[in-house]
């Protein structure tokens, strides 16, 4: 049996949250409305149509790509990408070949699986249209096309994941980053991001890329992510052990029971005869347009995290803290209403989920010096409830004496029951060890 | 009543009332339609004026429109059996333009299917017949609103311009064709073929109709991003400024030209050096190269364009495709395909740019240039099968204008012995419409063409 | 560049939806040829110091506030007006495998 390396890139596609769609001013509220009810000339490729780019749009492009650490472009272009498929209503879809907005990026992390730090390098950031919809319904496909040129970031990863894990984590953390900057929801589940990995193996030890990749199409969530890229891990294993190669292909993903099922052998790579868009001039933006972007810029989770960790928060907190706008703002309310030696435990608190943190800034400042003060307890009422703890659970108390310390922590819960939580958890700890030494 | 040979403006100025002047029109069409086919469509009862527009500039006279332009729930085929059943579910914006000034829209006129040729004889309804001799092509692809216009079945019309399609028609059909700048008048709306040359302009009998419908097509617009926001200038206002002009002659635009047609462009350019102007000699790009500039960018886009007809939403399948449409489309995915797109389509581009930069950089000399619309006159009825290149030859004098986005005006300079009508082109830089239309409503008069007698033979 | 074959032919029809009959097959490979040759021309021209051009206009940076602006949406009625064939609001093709 070898022993391989997984080598995965990723593509992910983020809708924008615009109010018009990317190449003309029809509405871009399509989720959910009745076929065919959001659209307009354009939408549809109706013959005379024309594109007029969205400027919102391309701003939070440009801010994703910054977002990611890419350089930017000061000369680009959209290109004209051809294929037939009954959901592109002109034949081609108007994308970006080679001058996207931005390109060379880096993201770091911190992999929650293995601790180490891990650079993925970002290949690109560009702005494209989105298809309509296909359904099927028995010999017959239904086209709605509301969903027809909605804006989509597209950004593309370099191979550099060596782990499903690694994936997931990072596909969570975009998701912040992007709903962060307020640029869309970033959805599975209503398609406002999807994602299509592409995945190989090579020998461990080998620095070369394989010479193979399958892309992956259908995932509709993170898990399902990490469920496809094992499956796939799995299965090209098999294949080069047998001492073959896993044909290049496109495979979907199947739900029921978390395989990939083929989808089309790639005969030859795509002709897609892009070629510049005639009816949109090019781009040529100078610094002073990029520093107004710049300033477009939310503060991003992982300046966030460094922010809250200067002032006493624990990384670990801070991350859970940023992972949605809405609360980190809120936070951010509650630290300038409290002194600075409460922020610490206040994060503590929200973290554990000791209170539920509102808009009522005030309120939330008392419940919390509230829940931070050492409790009036009652020394003798306390011996009392301790004595009678520790006496019902005996085996308990051995275990404790053995060694186990996380059994304190069950004494504590059984003492504050005993008091009606009326006690100060720091003097219950206190007592409890004093008896049990 | 009789208006033939009366000019938009003269119409206007007239106090008719202009509802019996489209009625009168749309008589005209109905009666002598068969016998040139001008028309792929016209209501069957002449249209009503609508209230509001009689005030407005146009004051309801009638204007037909070229079939690849849409009008609101009108059929809008660009004479093509795949879109024989389409009808325009949004105007043109010059559409909306022409009725916001005030026209009353009759009928859409013929054209080679997709505007891809320049006779009018491939439009999948039948070709259109030059009114000066039925046996013979008016010239396209907006051949239907240059005949129309020439045998007087309506004041004046709008054509499209890719490379010739209004000048070609305009000279072989004895009457104005005028395209302007890319970029000066919207294309929203109309069937596109090629992208970065379609340009929509008006087929008139005058100079001063070209310079009054300009003046109401031009202008940036918000559905189409190519226009661009220059001021419309009062055209009409500016014709009969007495400016005297450099006028450029290259021969280069004179190589394999009918010698009856030469010494008519000689003449005039003749009558205008004695009016005042002055002529010099110029040196020009060979217009050679402006063909394969074309026939490769030009397929490149069409091929393109026409990706979004697969009948889903609307219109026929692509077996509805004719064979110049299917030809167009194949050569164009060659140019584009991987491999080639280096060979091809940027080749094109980069001496397309050459070909923008030698009329920019003559135009520091002169401030027009003038030459013959075409090598030859108008070609009998089945003649296109005899030459390899049809098109690409007949329009050789006009591509590179359109190839660098100048604008560019043909207006009969006078017979050919053949019986058949000779035009001559003045082409300026970009944006300056106004010098365009000055020398050529200066020339216009001093030629005065007879208009009215073929007008006549449809009475 | 090369003559254009009938193998070629089918390989440009495949790429551009379109479906070519054996019949005008043939004649294609010929009719094409014949415009490559043609456009060979442009090799006379010395394009070295030509920068990368692709647009007929010297325009930049168009882009529209996004707003929305109703008077360019269509019913639902209007979108599938030209349709041959919808239901319940779709369009309809035959399955795409």
């Amino acid at each position: 049996m070898n022993k391989y390396t997984p080598v995965i890139g990723l593509e992910i596609h983020v809708q924008l949250a615009t109010k018009s769609k990317m190449f003309s001013r029809c509405s871009a509220d399509w989720f959910g409305k009745e076929p065919n009810t959001v659209v307009c000339p354009v939408s549809l490729g109706l013959p005379g149509a024309l594109p007029v780019p969205n400027k919102k749009a391309i701003e939070w492009a440009i801010l994703v790509g910054m977002a990611l650490q890419c350089k930017q472009n000061k000369v680009s272009k959209f290109d004209r990408k051809h294929y037939f498929y009954p959901d592109l209503p002109k034949g081609y879809q108007i994308s970006q070949y080679d001058q996207p907005f931005s390109y060379d990026g880096m993201y770091e992390f911190i992999s929650k699986k293995s601790g180490e730090l891990k650079k993925i390098r970002i290949k690109r950031v560009h702005l494209e249209e989105d298809t309509g919809k296909l359904i099927h319904q028995g010999d017959e496909s239904l086209v709605d096309f509301n969903r027809s040129g909605m804006p989509l970031v597209e950004i593309v990863t370099e191979p550099d994941f060596d782990n499903s894990d690694d994936v997931k984590q990072f596909l969570e953390e975009l998701q912040v980053i992007v709903r962060s900057q307020g640029v869309s929801d970033a959805d599975m589940d209503k398609g406002s991001m999807r994602l299509e990995p592409n995945i190989s193996l090579r020998k461990e030890g080998e620095t070369e890329l394989p010479n193979y990749k399958v892309e992956v199409k259908n995932i509709n969530s993170f898990n399902f992510a990490k469920r496809a890229i094992d499956f796939e891990v799995k299965r090209h294993a098999e294949i080069l052990d047998r001492g073959e190669t896993p044909p290049q292909e496109t495979r979907g993903y199947s739900e029921g029971n978390s395989s990939t099922v083929s989808q089309r052998i790639k005969e030859e790579a795509a002709d897609y005869r892009y070629f510049p868009e005639p009816d949109i001039p090019p781009f040529v933006f100078d610094d002073d347009f990029f520093a107004e972007i710049k300033k477009q810029m939310q503060e991003l989770p992982h300046e966030n995290i460094k922010r809250y960790e200067s002032l006493g928060i624990t990384y670990d907190e801070a991350y859970i803290l940023t992972r949605d706008k809405k609360v980190s703002l809120l936070f951010d309310k509650l630290i300038e209403a409290l002194d600075s030696d409460l922020i610490g435990k206040a994060a503590r608190l929200v973290v554990n989920k000791k209170f539920a943190l509102t808009d009522n800034i005030d309120k939330a400042v008392v419940e919390i010096k509230n829940l931070l003060q050492p409790k009036e307890t009652n020394e003798d009422t306390l011996n009392t409830v301790i004595d009678e703890v520790l006496a019902q659970n005996s085996a308990q108390v051995e275990e404790f004496k053995q060694g186990k310390e996380t059994v304190l922590m069950f004494f504590i819960g059984q003492v504050m029951k005993g008091m009606k939580g009326q006690a100060d958890a720091q003097r219950v700890q206190e007592v409890l060890r004093e008896k049990l030494a | 009543m009789n208006l033939l040979g009366k000019s938009l403006t003269e119409l206007l100025k007239s106090e008719l009332h202009s509802q019996d002047v489209v009625d009168y029109f749309h008589k005209r069409i109905v009666k002598y339609n068969p016998t040139l086919h001008a028309f792929v469509s016209v209501d069957e009862q002449s249209p009503k004026i609508k209230e509001d527009r009689a005030n407005e500039k146009l004051k309801g006279l009638p204007i037909s429109l070229k079939d690849n332009i849409g009008a609101l729930y009108s059929p809008t085929t660009a004479s093509s059996k795949l879109l024989e059943t389409y009808t325009a579910q949004y105007a043109a914006t010059i559409t909306h333009k022409l009725a916001k000034d005030g026209a009353t829209l009759l009928g859409k006129t013929n054209l080679d299917a997709w505007a891809h040729g320049s006779s009018t004889e491939t439009s999948d309804f039948g070709a259109t017949h030059n009114p000066y001799n039925i046996d013979y092509v008016p010239g396209g692809s907006s051949g239907g609103s240059a005949a129309a216009v020439s045998a007087g079945l309506i004041p004046a019309a709008i054509g499209t311009e890719t490379a010739g399609s209004i000048r070609l028609p305009a000279s072989w059909s004895g009457v104005v064709g005028l395209k302007p700048t890319y970029g000066r008048v919207s294309r929203y709306g109309i069937v596109a073929m090629g992208s970065s040359w379609d340009c929509p302009g008006p087929i008139t009998q005058t100079v001063e109709d070209a310079a009054l419908l300009l003046s109401t097509l031009a202008g940036k617009d918000l559905h189409d991003a190519t226009t661009i926001d220059q001021e419309v200038p009062n055209y009409v206002a500016e014709l009969t400024k007495e400016r005297k002009m450099t006028i450029g002659i290259a021969q280069e635009y004179f190589e394999n030209v009918d010698p009856e047609i030469v010494t008519l462009v000689q003449q005039a350019v003749s009558l205008l050096q004695k009016s005042g102007h002055t002529v010099k000699k110029i040196k020009l790009l060979h217009p050679k190269y402006a063909i394969s500039v074309y026939m490769l960018l030009q397929r490149s886009e069409v091929s393109s364009n026409l990706a979004r007809y697969d009948g889903i939403r609307f219109g026929k399948n692509r077996s509805f495709f004719g064979k110049e449409a299917e030809r167009r489309i194949l050569l164009g995915t060659y140019a584009l395909s991987s491999g080639y797109y280096d060979a091809y389509y940027k080749t094109a581009q980069k001496v397309r740019y050459l070909i923008r930069q030698d009329f920019e950089n003559v135009f520091n000399e002169v401030d027009v240039i003038f030459a013959p619309t075409a090598p030859i006159t108008a070609t009998k009825l089945g003649d296109n099968e005899k030459f390899a290149f049809y098109g690409e030859m007949m329009d050789v004098l006009t591509e590179p204008a359109a190839a660098a986005g100048i604008p560019a005006i043909s207006i009969p300079i006078g017979m050919h012995s053949s019986g058949l009508p000779v035009g001559g082109q003045f082409m300026a830089r970009h944006f300056d419409e106004t010098t365009l239309l000055q020398v050529a409503h200066q020339l216009e008069q001093l030629i005065s063409f007879d208009r009215l007698s073929v007008m006549n033979r449809y009475e | 560049m090369s003559k254009l074959d009938l193998a070629e032919i089918q390989h440009l029809a495949k790429l551009s939806n379109l479906r070519i009959t054996n019949e005008e097959a043939l004649k294609y490979p010929e009719q094409l040829s014949e415009s490559i040759e043609y456009v060979k021309n442009l090799e006379e021209l010395d394009i070295s110091s030509v920068p990368d051009s692709f647009f007929t206009t010297r325009a930049i940076n168009l882009m529209e506030e996004d707003e929305v602006r109703t008077s360019d949406m269509l019913t639902q009625e209007q979108a599938l007006k030209n349709a041959q064939s919808t239901k319940n609001g779709y369009f309809i093709v035959k399955r795409i495998l």
